[in-house]
């Protein structure tokens, strides 16, 4: 299965750079990181196998390519947006727990709740075993709990 | 809670906005390096003919004195 590159940019670059602001919540870091990843989609596009799909096969780039990014920038644990970033002050009990979690356990839900993934595509994006993706789905929510009943 | 959280991450989502530049930085930029490479590869190149001109002319003189400038 060949991929043509600029047809994969056209395609998927919004979905990337969404992906990636989610978890950065930065617009220049997202657009930075989201530029390295498609570096790095151009370089292994002739490694595309068709194992996953075409856009699981961008999320696990990405995600190793934020990966990199927290490392390089050393940045906290938990993922905390930047007061610029900060849409309203009004935040639900849920809102303000979620902007508490850690990235790796924001990183999964996100994955799983909304993105709908299966265990298994989790698996191939976070380069984990399936049992491993369960216990952290589940060790999130209850991170998530946690915070929610004990508030802010 | 399952749909809470979908929630929460579907307002999210949905505030993020494209920067409109991006899908032309990600192309031109892999232009960008091909133009590079090029420009590093030919200077090479012709640095390297032109010592092998140097090299097998009798004298530097002689290859100066034929250059000829528009």
């Amino acid at each position: 299965m060949s991929l043509d590159f600029e047809k994969t940019v056209e395609k998927y670059y919004g979905d990337v750079y969404r992906f990636v602001f989610m978890m950065l919540k930065d617009r220049n870091d997202a657009a930075d990181v989201t530029q390295e990843t498609f570096l790095m989609v151009e370089r292994y596009l002739k490694n595309f196998q068709g194992n996953s799909s075409v856009r699981t096969w961008l999320y696990r780039i990405a995600s190793n390519e934020v990966k990199k990014f927290y490392k390089k920038q050393k940045r906290a644990q938990s993922i905390k947006v930047p007061q610029k970033e900060k849409y309203e002050r009004n935040y639900t009990d849920l809102k303000a727990a979620m902007e508490k979690l850690d990235k790796e356990s924001y990183e999964i839900l996100f994955l799983k709740f909304f993105k709908r993934m299966s265990e298994k595509e989790m698996a191939f994006i976070l380069n984990i075993p399936e049992g491993t993706v369960k216990s952290r789905v589940f060790n999130a929510k209850g991170k998530l709990r946690k915070v929610v009943k004990n508030g802010r | 809670m399952d749909d809470k959280i979908y929630n929460y991450f579907k307002e999210e989502y949905e505030k993020v906005s494209i920067p409109k530049t991006l899908k032309r930085k990600i192309l031109t930029r892999d232009k960008r390096k091909i133009f590079t490479l090029a420009a590093i590869s030919s200077s090479i190149f012709v640095v390297f003919i032109l010592s092998l001109v140097l090299e097998f002319s009798p004298t530097f003189d002689s290859v100066i004195s034929n250059i000829v400038f528009p």
